[in-house]
């Protein structure tokens, strides 16, 4: 009984703790290190996709699950960019926060864009998802250009 | 009968010149893209008309305005004639006489052909004429005086046509013409001495100290500082879309020069620059003595 109890108990606090991972606020830091993770993960996906999708591997039963990975974080851009998190070490540029409007439009563009590679590689046509990856790759390339210090490449 | 004969004729003949000047005129196109002119000879702003010029760029010397280069009389090159602008490309030098900086990377494009030259400028005296007065640049002052840049071309310039180098293949050829001459690329990343002049035997290792005051990175066969770990492919890849090979973009100044010029040269093009670049070995360690 009290083995029971012990493990309920243990039981909740698990759940609590994966409900509210974060109990304090997210710090500048943290915002900016997962911004940088993400837009990493994109990275990676993205270089994958193009991997298979131009050819220079053979794995196209890996293209589908790289597209919607690519669709997964594209939908979390516009949560990356809070107030204050400009500040710190971070290529993002003041014009983010100081533009709103265009800034979440672009935002909105590439979020689209990674919706829209998940339905190209979905249709299997190749016309289709080179099109559509070079649509993706514009919007990357239009908001780093705008809005992205071009010190090196990182984020 | 005869009339119509002859009618007939000048008919052909009109239409192929016509012809002939719709493919100089779209030769010179591409190469303006070639050339990376629309960059910089077009302004920031967003509804900025395409090279009427008035882009801001800051140097180390003091920030340099590119002029307007449509084919208006008053503001723009309406009145250039061929000579005149081969003048400007391949010496730095103005209608007037006077001298330019190498903020207009001439030093780059006196390797260029007069064939492509001139194509590009029948394509700049078809476009729509704006009238947009140019801005004055502002530099240090030991630059004011107009003969500071004659001076600076005394010390620092050679002109001369590109000569292909027979031991290597017309690929090879044809991208180091249009990497070293037309798409000026040492231009941002080949360092400069203190005067400014580029420092050939450092060809494409990076400039810490590049426009606008930013570092721009090496692109040698360095493995480390480079892009010797790129393939052929990746180079052309990254050339077309902008793309790294690790997925990421280019932002920034490459991410222009990918929309404005590389994106839209053939492939055959690319593949060829690709070539050239794998052949730029990282040569800082051989200064000539």
């Amino acid at each position: 009984m009290q083995r029971l109890f012990a493990s309920a108990i243990l039981a909740l606090l698990i759940s609590l703790s994966l409900s509210n991972p974060v109990g304090a606020e997210t710090t500048a830091e943290n915002a900016i290190k997962y911004r940088h993770a993400v837009m990493g993960t994109l990275a990676g996906h993205t270089s994958a996709f193009s991997m298979i999708a131009f050819g220079m591997v053979d794995h196209p039963e890996f293209l589908q699950s790289h597209a919607n990975a690519l669709a997964d974080a594209g939908a979390q851009l516009k949560m990356l960019f809070p107030a204050g998190s400009g500040e710190g070490e971070t290529h993002a540029l003041p014009a983010i926060w100081e533009e709103p409007e265009k800034f979440a439009a672009a935002i909105d563009n590439a979020e689209k864009a990674t919706a829209n590679l998940r339905d190209a590689a979905a249709s299997g046509d190749r016309k289709t998802i080179v099109s559509a990856f070079k649509a993706l790759g514009q919007s990357c390339k239009g908001c780093h250009e705008s809005y992205r210090e071009d010190d090196d490449h990182d984020h | 009968m005869r009339i119509i004969a002859a009618l007939v004729i000048f008919f052909f003949h009109f239409a192929s010149t016509a012809t002939a000047q719709d493919s100089l005129v779209a030769r010179g196109e591409y190469l303006l893209h070639a050339g990376g002119c629309i960059s910089c000879h077009t302004a920031d702003e967003e509804d900025a008309v395409p090279l009427a010029g008035g882009r801001a760029m800051e140097t180390p010397y003091g920030t340099f305005y590119s002029p307007n280069i449509t084919p208006d009389d008053e503001t723009g090159i309406g009145r250039w004639s061929d000579e005149e602008f081969l003048n400007a490309l391949w010496l730095g030098i103005g209608p007037d006489g006077s001298r330019y900086f190498p903020a207009f990377p001439y030093p780059s494009y006196t390797g260029a052909s007069e064939e492509d030259l001139l194509a590009i400028k029948a394509y700049l005296s078809s476009i729509e004429p704006v009238h947009k007065p140019n801005l004055k640049n502002d530099l240090r002052w030991y630059l004011s005086s107009r003969f500071a840049a004659r001076a600076w071309q005394k010390m620092n310039f050679e002109p001369g046509r590109f000569q292909e180098d027979p031991e290597r293949s017309a690929e090879w050829n044809r991208g180091a013409y249009l990497a070293r001459h037309l798409g000026h690329c040492g231009e941002c990343h080949t360092p400069r001495s203190k005067t400014g002049k580029l420092q050939q035997f450092k060809e494409l290792s990076g400039n810490p100290a590049g426009p606008d005051g930013k570092k721009v990175p090496g692109i040698t066969q360095d493995r480390e500082d480079g892009i010797g770990r790129w393939s052929i492919s990746e180079i052309e890849f990254f050339l077309e879309i902008g793309m790294l090979p690790d997925g990421d973009f280019a932002s920034g100044a490459m991410s222009k020069v990918v929309d404005d010029n590389t994106s839209h040269l053939t492939d055959s093009d690319r593949h060829a620059i690709a070539i050239y670049l794998k052949s730029v070995k990282n040569s800082q360690d051989e200064r000539p003595k």
